[in-house]
């Protein structure tokens, strides 16, 4: 069972989420702003978020940048329906693991939470693996599983970094190509940004 | 078929309702409240008015013959698409759209005039037709009039 937190304006969209995740046995708490919301999570941290993006007071990407200024770490899917790129690109970069138009199906709700989970269970124990292996020299074993990871998250900026540690000897300009597409991904990823600053040098 | 005919068994289906009129608000209303996902299209912004408060579904304001409007529906991932405006034509233009194009596993439409049933039925399509439907109740209505004579 998770903890699931919803944070909507619209009653409809805290109903329909509310009640497709306790049909799957998780708790679920809804908030109709991210004020709310960050309030709660400092008293519980939640395994899983939902948020809308254009939410009174403190929009959605505003509340995102919070949680990652407090240091948190939660896989949070946005349901919006302002589709535009620039939203969804934002959406990402401020690290969302999948974004849902609205209106969405119950399906496509258990689809995103089965994908969150799943990321924030493994990605960074793969990446980690990945990294270790690329320090053992261990590296057909290492580009092997990073093939998976391409695959399995591709919008997420550790393949890109794990990569570019791969190749950066033998060949720092591809490395430096995936460093860019993973800060692309994520501007603040400091460990890409670093390695970044030591190939151009 | 996911949906049956019959009973509405599980609580986690997306109906589409095109046509927010009497029929229709009503239909989004009882689904919303049985539980399913309801999304419901009218191209008249004031015919939403007729959806109650306890209506959870989403609205979506457009004409439904244009496909952009059936694609933000999400009509390819629906169970059930009820096409309950009151024209025929249009009824029809959307339940092929649905059933052809999107591939909706239930399309039930509602036709006026009986001489347009077999068009629907022709691509799958269920049909409610008022007319029918008045004239069986009105015959059950009139039913003493054939006294033992059946």
């Amino acid at each position: 069972m998770a903890l699931v937190y919803v944070v909507d304006d619209e009653l409809n969209v805290r109903r329909i989420v509310k009640k497709t995740m306790e049909n799957e046995n998780n708790e679920v708490h809804t908030f109709v702003t991210a004020e709310e919301a960050l309030e709660e999570i400092e008293k519980r941290k939640p395994d899983l978020l939902f948020t809308d993006l254009g939410l009174p007071s403190m929009n959605g990407i505003q509340f995102l940048k919070e949680l990652k200024n407090r240091g948190y770490s939660i896989p949070v899917i946005v349901i919006s329906s302002d589709t535009s790129p620039e939203s969804i690109r934002s959406a990402f970069k401020a690290g969302i693991v999948d974004f849902l138009t609205k209106p969405f199906t119950p399906q496509e709700i258990r689809d995103a939470t089965e994908l969150a989970l799943r990321e924030e269970d493994s990605i960074y124990k793969r990446a980690r693996e990945i990294k270790r292996l690329i320090e053992e020299g261990k590296t057909a074993k290492a580009e092997s599983l990073m093939g998976n990871l391409f695959s399995d998250f591709p919008g997420s900026p550790f393949p890109h970094f794990l990569y570019a540690l791969l190749v950066a000897k033998d060949n720092p300009r591809i490395a430096i190509k995936h460093l860019k597409a993973s800060l692309s991904l994520d501007e603040d990823f400091k460990d890409a940004s670093t390695e970044l600053k030591k190939l151009e040098e | 078929m996911p949906f049956m005919k019959g009973a509405i068994k599980k609580d986690e289906y997306y109906v589409v309702i095109f046509g927010c009129g009497r029929l229709g608000s009503r239909m989004a209303n009882w689904l919303s409240s049985m539980g399913c996902s309801v999304v419901i299209v009218d191209r008249n912004d004031s015919s939403f008015d007729a959806l109650s408060n306890e209506f959870t579904g989403f609205n979506i304001l457009g004409d439904a013959t244009e496909l952009d409007v059936l694609k933000e529906a999400k009509l390819d991932k629906a169970d059930v698409a009820l096409v309950l405006t009151t024209d025929d034509n249009t009824n029809l233009m959307i339940s092929m759209s649905a059933r052809e194009y999107f591939e909706v596993p239930r399309v039930v439409a509602r036709a006026y005039d009986p001489n347009n049933i077999r068009m629907f039925s022709d691509f799958g399509i269920e049909v409610i037709c008022p007319t029918l439907l008045a004239v069986e109740s009105i015959k059950n209505a009139l039913h003493f009039i054939g006294g033992d004579d059946k």
